[in-house]
């Protein structure tokens, strides 16, 4: 049977808020904004859950179907929080070559996930995804906002280990 | 506040006092290696901004602008390839509607990192360019469609346009000249199809990047159907220069049909992959000895990608004779494209290289038009059975036709993009498949 | 039209004249030549996404699609050549390589576009030898829609439907590649009251009908032209039926000035009046069955009296714009011209059709009868007033009306009006009920009920707010019971003839 979600009602921080408004004045259509906006809102509330999609639908004046077909067509955009370091491994060509493949089952195996899961303790979420920008250095992973680059397993290990103290860094 | 590491250990040009290499041209990353060329104080010691200061206050026309890029014969770096002198030609003049300055700093086509440099270290230099392409179309607005992933960069443009503001490069009245113009960054979310022209264009009006039908065209009717410009990183940083230079010296770079210099970016199995300015025209053989450093670990060479995943692949005997200008690589059947050089040696297995490259176009199809999103699912998984399972004499016809089919029958290049590469790999490295065919017996 | 710009063409060799700026798949279409085409619809936006409607254009090496080009002065089309044929053949694989061979279970088996393209444009053998791509079947998506999502090809119409005609904007295309689904926002219900159109342009069976799953094999369907009964729009539609026994479903019909492709829901079912489980079905006299003639019999023998006793303003006759012109025309030949009967009574049709409106915005209005204008410029233009409902209950009761003719339409709708009718009835007055729908007469226990057409099998005219004349033409009748009411009064008034002549010869 069909079921209609129960929606709760969410808010941007004043912060945001401001950030929003300050987005609307940059573009000549407000549906211009979406993209944008959808970041700033996965930064405040951690994912794009039914709750935040049908308030940024509603800020943007489109129905909600219209939000989630931006949100599920982008890879970047989550419905769900992912871990507190997402671990994005590419997985194309050059970085492939230098064997980013295995350093991503590696990763899986010491984690005790599978690619695309998030560790119990919320610490870890660890993905495939395509190339990054960085062949020259390869293979890359990125961390949250961050590249890692010219990666060897010994230093994606003590990536993970520095990640694991809190401070994620290849020292 | 976002954190980074030093992540371009092995963007060439490095170190502070690198010298450029006797082969390398730098026009473009001139300054690339002095600390903090991307604060404006920096980039105008440097002569930044004289360029825009000598359109806006000579004054020049917009058509004197557009003559001068016209005559330098600068062909778009971003793929395509396409006279950009001409495609800022072809926005109409009237001005009943807005017009529109699109960057693609979209890079995501895979072997590409060039634009990254500029948009790291030089990004005043994109948007002196930005500023004077927008002038010469009239476009009011500009944006920099910068993919998601490239955050740290993002974070040094958007502060680079507010150094803009602040200097009075942007805003209203900008240098006295009457000319208006606002520029904003804009974040994709990963898609590499809003690298594509149109795709672009319905990611920045808020939509799934679905590239559009075309006619109309995007200079008539593009960006929330007003007359729009899409123009790569590189092709507007090589703006200022041109503006200060004269078209005429930039034609006295590279060669006759290829003009000026290309940033190339270079992975794969060379000892010195990175970023690298050079005249176009230089020979390939050149660029590998004297720049790459050579094969890595002495290895042969087997095969290189020219111009992204998306180019025919060249045998070792093809790369060994050409030279890197659009004609060149063209006339053995590939394309400079982006300029993502891959280079593989000997013991790369090809079909796998492949399987790897079907994965990327599957993944990344938008599943607008039907051959796309359901050629490239079903060539990813012939490539799957052919390595994996059973490698079959058919799966090789099979793969023929599809990819066939496939080619110039959707709305955009993605399906070419991976049709292409398969129809190559198959015709210039047949026994790369017939291995798979004599192990499964 | 007149006055419409035209341009030459050549299509296939051949000069043709066609309107400038023509969507060259009409084009192609009303000079005889079948494009092959799923997201195209000429009652929403081109998308260009099927790449279906490949076409060779002289002066382009690449194939072209057919339906994002106007025609133009000097185009120079080909769509039977061997690149063309082969190109479509070929885009007719890429959409069955993951499509699910369900046509055993599904609803768009006979009239599916895929089958039908196939046996055109395909007759290959397939080489996909792959595991297919699987989504969700079997999605319920509120009152009228159930979604296949793995049937569906990803055309986008039913997308650009809900964006650009019903405005619900409630079905989108997420995620992408061949990973793409239709859906509602985490399926959901959908919106609005068009939703069933989807259903209708949808080329195969990804979204079906939740009234039409699984009732009828659509081969064995026949199809006659109507006009819906809902609502004073007078949307054109088919009805399908079986062999006249049973309405599987109403279609809406093109019409360009009514309702272009489409009609509501709330219309859509308007066919279920017409079914046994509605109908009156034969002649009864208090509740028992009797056949047709005697029925006749009856009325005539009490009208009879009646009229013999010059007492035709003890008649009363409720009517209501359920009826067509030609109805309406056999009440006023009958009744008034040959019987005099002067008393007639109906709802305030004249302040419904003042404040009819539209009601969702778009189709669907407030005034609920097909007929109205018509109704009330028949009783106008032979100057009968219309009493109101309640003159009739206060005659009824004071027994000023002693022979009550009941003209009941259809539908629960009128079920109110005539309960208070019925309850201000004397006993002994003698009611006859001509109606299709057996929830009346159950309201009348003693009345003479005589079985006549539901709405969808008639043939006749109706008038829509707009002033449009429109025909129905059913060409069947369901039960044989069951007359016009042209042909019942036209009974009545042969019997009543005879009566008099009867009894002229008897020489009472």
């Amino acid at each position: 049977m069909a079921t209609n979600p129960q929606i709760k009602d969410v808010q941007f921080s004043e912060k945001g808020l401001k950030e929003f408004n300050h987005l609307l004045t940059r573009y000549d259509s407000k549906r211009s904004a979406l993209l944008p906006v959808l970041h700033l809102a996965q930064g405040e509330f951690g994912a794009l859950t039914d709750d935040v999609i049908h308030y940024v639908a509603r800020l943007i004046e489109l129905s909600p179907a219209q939000v989630l077909e931006v949100v599920t067509f982008y890879h970047m955009f989550h419905r769900k929080p992912v871990g507190e370091h997402h671990l994005q491994f590419c997985a194309t060509l050059s970085c492939w070559m230098a064997g980013s493949h295995q350093l991503l089952k590696s990763t899986c195996s010491r984690l005790g996930i599978r690619e695309g899961e998030t560790t119990s303790d919320g610490k870890f979420t660890v993905t495939r995804v395509q190339c990054l920008g960085s062949c020259g250095s390869a293979p890359v992973v990125q961390v949250n906002e961050t590249y890692y680059e010219n990666l060897t397993p010994e230093k994606l290990n003590r990536l993970i280990n520095s990640c694991k103290e809190g401070k994620p860094k290849i020292p | 506040m976002i954190k980074h590491t030093i992540h371009s250990k092995n963007m060439r040009p490095l170190a502070i006092d690198q010298k450029p290499l006797a082969a390398e041209r730098r026009v473009l990353l001139e300054h690339e290696h002095i600390p903090d060329m991307n604060k404006i104080d920096v980039y105008a010691s440097k002569g930044g901004y004289e360029a825009l200061k000598k359109v806006l206050k000579t004054p020049m026309t917009p058509d004197q602008v557009i003559d001068e890029v016209k005559a330098s014969n600068l062909r778009g770096r971003g793929g395509a390839g396409f006279p950009t002198g001409n495609k800022w030609s072809f926005v109409p003049k009237t001005k009943d509607k807005p017009h529109y300055l699109l960057c693609n700093a979209d890079e995501s086509e895979p072997g590409t990192f060039k634009d990254r440099v500029i948009l790291e270290k030089l990004p005043h230099m994109m948007i002196e360019g930005m500023i004077i392409g927008s002038y010469a179309i009239g476009a009011a607005k500009s944006y920099v469609y910068i993919r998601g992933e490239y955050q740290y960069a993002a974070e040094v443009i958007h502060n680079a346009i507010q150094e803009a503001y602040r200097a009075g490069f942007l805003g209203k009245n900008i240098l006295g000249s009457g000319f208006d113009h606002d520029m904003t960054v804009h974040r994709g979310a990963g898609a590499y199809i809003c690298g594509e022209e149109t795709g672009l264009i319905s990611s920045l009006e808020g939509k799934k990047g679905w590239p559009k039908l075309k006619p109309p065209f995007p200079a008539v009717e593009g960006y929330l159907r007003c007359p729009t410009v899409v123009n790569n990183v590189e092709t507007l940083a090589a703006v200022p220069w041109i503006i200060n230079n004269g078209g005429a010296a930039y034609t006295k770079l590279g060669t006759a049909k290829s003009t000026g210099t290309k940033l190339w970016s270079v992975s794969g199995d060379v000892n010195r992959p990175g970023v690298y300015e050079v005249e176009n025209g230089i020979s390939f053989r050149v660029f590998l000895e004297d720049i790459l450093g050579g094969m890595k670990g002495g290895k042969k060479l087997k095969a290189m990608i020219p111009g992204g995943s998306s180019a025919p692949i060249m045998t070792a005997e093809e790369a060994m004779k050409c030279t890197l200008d659009y004609e060149s690589i063209a006339s053995f059947g590939s394309m400079l494209g982006s300029g993502g050089m891959i280079v593989l040696d000997e013991t790369r297995d090809l079909v796998q290289v492949l399987k790897n490259l079907s994965e990327f176009y599957h993944d990344e199809s938008c599943g607008q038009c039907t051959p796309c999103r359901e050629g490239t699912g079903w060539i990813e998984k012939i490539l799957h059975s052919y390595t994996e399972g059973e490698a079959h004499r058919e799966d090789l016809k099979l793969l023929d036709r599809v990819s066939n089919n496939m080619m110039g029958r959707t709305i955009c290049v993605l399906a070419d993009s991976i049709a292409m590469p398969v129809q190559s790999y198959m015709k210039k490295f047949p026994e790369e498949f017939e291995r798979y065919l004599k192990k499964a017996g | 039209m007149a006055g419409e710009k035209k341009v030459k063409i050549t299509l296939n060799g051949k000069e043709i004249e066609v309107p400038a700026g023509q969507n060259l798949v009409d084009a192609a279409k009303d000079n005889g030549v079948e494009i092959p085409h799923y997201c195209y619809h000429p009652g929403l936006s081109v998308a260009g996404q099927c790449r279906m409607c490949l076409v060779e254009q002289e002066g382009n090496p690449k194939l072209q699609i057919a339906c994002n080009m106007k025609c133009s002065d000097n185009l120079k089309i080909t769509t039977n050549s061997e690149k063309v044929t082969s190109a479509v053949q070929s885009s007719l694989e890429m959409h069955l390589i993951n499509h699910p061979i369900d046509c055993p279970i599904c609803d768009q088996a006979g009239e599916c576009g895929l089958q039908n393209y196939y046996m055109k444009h395909g007759k290959y053998h397939s080489e996909m030898r792959e595991h297919k791509v699987n989504k969700e079947k079997v999605v319920d998506l509120g009152d009228h829609v159930v979604l296949d999502k793995e049937r569906c090809i990803l055309c986008s119409r039913c997308v650009r439907f809900t964006q650009e005609v019903s405005k619900t904007s409630d079905l989108g295309i997420f995620q992408r590649g061949d990973r793409a689904i239709i859906g509602t926002y985490n399926d959901e219900s959908m919106k609005g009251n068009y939703q069933v159109n989807t259903v209708d342009i949808c080329p195969v069976g990804a979204l079906t009908s939740k009234d039409f799953r699984f009732e009828q094999r659509v081969w064995f369907l026949d199809e006659a032209p109507s006009v819906c009964s809902g609502c004073s729009q007078g949307c054109n539609v088919s009805v399908h039926h079986k062999k006249g026994k049973h309405i599987y479903r109403l279609k809406p019909r093109f019409n360009e000035q009514v309702n272009k492709w489409w009609m509501c829901d709330k219309g859509r079912y308007t066919y279920k009046e017409s079914n046994y489980d509605k109908r009156l079905s034969s002649a009864q006299l208090g509740g028992i069955d009797l056949p047709f003639e005697e029925a006749i019999q009856a009325w005539t023998t009490d009208l009879k009296v009646l009229l013999a006793m010059e007492r035709s303003d003890e008649v009363g006759v409720f009517v209501s714009p359920h009826h067509t012109h030609e109805e309406l025309k056999s009440i006023i030949e009958v009744l008034v011209s040959q019987f005099g009967i002067t008393k007639f009574y109906a709802e305030d049709i004249d302040a419904m059709v003042k404040a009819d409106a539209p009601i969702d915005g778009f189709l669907y209005r407030s005034d609920a009868y097909p007929n109205s204008r018509g109704f009330l410029k028949v009783f106008q233009d032979k100057k009968i007033k219309l009493h109101s409902v309640n003159d009739l209950t206060a005659a009824l009761s004071k027994g000023s009306i002693n022979h009550l003719v009941m003209f009941i339409p259809e539908g629960d709708r009128i079920l109110p009006v005539t309960g208070k009718i019925a309850r201000a009835m004397k006993p002994d007055t003698f009611v006859v009920c001509l109606t299709p729908q057996k929830g009346a007469t159950d309201q009348f226990p003693g009345a003479l009920s005589l079985p006549s057409l539901s709405h969808y099998e008639k043939t006749g005219t109706v008038t829509n707010h707009m002033g449009l004349e429109q025909s129905m033409m059913a060409g069947f009748k369901m039960f044989k019971e069951s007359h016009s009411v042209q042909e019942i009064l036209g009974l009545l008034s042969s019997r009543y003839s005879d009566a008099r002549h009867e009894k002229g010869r008897v020489g009472t």
